[in-house]
C-alpha cells in the first residue's frame, strides 16, 4: 500500500500525501516528542519531516521498506531542530546530565527518566522498540547498525535502566 | 517491567489532538506556496542549486494529472535535472560519510561555531567534529586553521600548512593509554618531561579545560621556548586519554589558548 501511496505522491497527488501523513504523524509525533523533549522541537522536526518526504519521495526506494527511510528522516530532523535550538551536546556531556544515582531505590526513580539519561546510542533504539514495537531488524536497519551490534545496545542498555532503576530487571533480553 | 516503560513512554509522549491538523496546515501552506511560486515562473527552469533546504523548490507537481500538454517532456527533462541536483545537494548536505546515517553516533553536529577569546578578543571559529571510533573519543577542531591527522594509536591536529623554519612543532596530539589511571599516568609523563625541558611543573590537578591532570613543561625562556601542556584524563574505564598541546613561548596566547578551546571541546564517548 506505501508503494502505491508513495508512487501517487511523486505524481503531485495531495490526497496520497495526507492519507501518507495520517498513518504516519502519531508514531512520528511520539518519535519527535521523546527524541527531542519539546514540544514545540517535535512540532518542527515532524513538518519538516513530512515536507522532505513530499519533495524528496522520488528517491525513495520501492525496493526497500518505506518506515526505515521515514525514520531516517525524522530522527535527522529531530537532530536538525535540536542544533538550530543549541541543544544538541556531545555524547559525554548527555553522559554528564545522567543526574539519576544508580543505586537508588526503584519507587524514587522514574523509568522514563531512566530510559532519557541513557547515552542516545542506547535511548533511540530502546525508543524505537517500545514506542513502535519495530523489530530489531526493523530498527537495526533504520539505524544502519548490524542487527548484533543493535542486540549488545539493546542488552547494554537495559542493564543500565536496571542499574538505575536500583537493580531491578528491566525487559527480556535481546 | 516493558509493559511499564512502553506505557510511560506513551503517557510522556502525548501531544494536544489538534497539533496534527495545525502542522497539516502549515505544510499544506508551504506546499501551496512554493507551488504557486513554480506556476508562475514562466520560464519553468528550476534552479540547479538551493541555499536552503527550507527554500528548496519542489519539482513542479500537478495536480490528478490535470496539466498536461505539450512541453511536459520538456518540463520532465527539467525536473530531473533540478532533481537530481537537490538530491546532490541532499547528500552533500548531510553529515560526513552518511547517505543516511551509519549509526547515531554520527548525529554529532559534523560543525559547530565555536566562540573563543585569544588575545582578549572573541572570535567565533568553525568547529569540525572528528569522532574516533576505535577510541572512543570526540572532539570539536577549528578547522580553518587546523588539521587533523590520523596516526597509529594517535591522531594529531596541527597546523595546516607546516610552519617554517625555525617555529618549533605546534600540535595537539590525542592517545589512549587503556592501561593505565590518569594519577599513575601523570607521573610517569612528568618524569618523562624531566628530561626533556628545563622546567617541569608540579602535577596539578584541573578541572578545565578538561577534567584530569595537567603536566606543564617549558624548555627556557625564548620566544621560541617550546611549551607543552599535557593532559591526562579518565578514559571513563581503567584508562586514560593523553592531550598533548605542544607549541612555542610566543604562541602562548595565539595557538596555546586555541588548544586550550579546542580541548573545551574533547569529549570521551565510552559510559560508565
Amino acid at each position: 500500500m506505501e508503494k502505491e501511496i508513495i508512487s501517487r505522491i511523486v505524481q503531485g497527488d495531495r490526497g496520497a500525501f495526507r492519507t501518507l501523513y495520517d498513518e504516519y504523524f502519531d508514531y512520528a509525533m511520539r518519535t519527535a516528542m521523546l527524541v527531542t523533549k519539546n514540544g514545540e522541537w517535535a512540532k518542527d522536526a515532524v513538518q519538516e519531516t513530512f515536507l522532505r518526504v513530499y519533495r524528496n519521495c522520488w528517491q525513495y526506494d520501492a525496493s526497500k521498506p518505506f518506515k526505515p527511510w521515514f525514520y531516517c528522516i525524522l530522527l535527522r530532523e529531530c537532530y536538525r531542530v535540536m542544533e538550530r535550538e543549541k541543544k544538541v551536546v556531545p555524547f559525554g556531556e548527555q553522559l554528564e546530565r545522567i543526574a539519576v544515582e544508580p543505586d537508588l531505590p526503584d519507587d524514587r526513580v522514574d523509568v522514563y527518566e531512566a530510559m532519557q539519561s541513557l547515552n542516545d546510542i542506547y535511548r533511540i533504539p530502546l525508543l524505537l522498540k517500545y514506542v513502535h514495537d519495530y523489530s530489531e531488524k526493523e530498527i537495526a536497519d533504520m539505524l544502519e547498525l548490524n542487527v548484533n551490534t543493535l542486540k549488545s545496545r539493546l542488552f547494554k542498555a537495559r542493564e543500565k535502566m536496571r542499574d538505575r532503576l536500583g537493580g531491578e530487571p528491566h525487559g527480556s533480553e535481546a | 517491567m516493558d509493559r511499564k516503560l512502553k506505557d510511560e513512554l506513551m503517557k510522556k509522549s502525548n501531544y494536544p489532538d489538534d497539533w496534527k491538523e495545525e502542522i497539516w496546515g502549515r505544510l499544506e501552506a508551504q506546499l501551496d506556496r512554493v507551488e504557486v511560486d513554480a506556476t508562475s515562473d514562466n520560464t519553468q527552469s528550476i534552479p540547479a542549486e538551493r541555499p536552503e533546504p527550507q527554500e528548496e523548490p519542489l519539482p513542479q507537481r500537478s495536480n490528478n494529472n490535470k496539466n498536461k500538454h505539450k512541453g511536459m517532456r520538456t518540463l520532465k527533462i527539467w525536473i530531473g535535472v533540478a532533481t537530481a541536483a537537490v538530491a546532490a545537494t541532499v547528500f552533500l548536505s548531510l553529515p560526513a560519510g552518511t547517505a543516511m546515517m551509519n549509526s547515531v553516533k554520527n548525529w554529532f553536529v559534523p560543525e559547530k561555531k565555536i566562540e573563543i577569546e585569544v588575545e582578549g578578543h572573541k572570535e567565533e571559529t568553525n568547529g569540525q567534529v572528528h569522532v574516533d571510533d576505535t577510541s572512543d573519543y570526540a572532539i570539536y577542531y577549528d578547522k580553518d586553521r587546523y588539521k587533523l591527522v590520523e596516526g597509529d594509536g594517535k591522531d594529531v591536529i596541527t597546523t595546516i600548512d607546516p610552519l617554517p623554519e625555525p617555529y618549533p612543532e605546534v600540535s595537539l596530539t590525542i592517545e589512549q593509554k587503556a592501561d593505565v589511571l590518569p594519577e599513575e599516568l601523570a607521573k610517569q609523563i612528568a618524569g618523562q618531561l624531566q628530561g626533556e625541558y628545563a622546567r617541569v611543573d608540579a602535577i596539578e590537578r584541573v578541572t578545565a579545560p578538561v577534567d584530569g591532570y595537567l603536566v606543564h613543561a617549558i624548555d627556557g625562556s625564548d620566544r621560541l621556548s617550546e611549551v607543552t601542556n599535557v593532559y591526562v584524563v579518565s578514559n571513563k574505564k581503567q584508562g586514560s586519554f593523553v592531550l598533548s598541546g605542544r607549541y612555542f613561548l610566543e604562541a602562548a596566547e595565539g595557538h596555546g589558548a586555541r588548544f586550550y578551546h579546542t580541548l573545551e571541546q574533547f569529549e570521551v564517548l565510552a559510559d560508565e
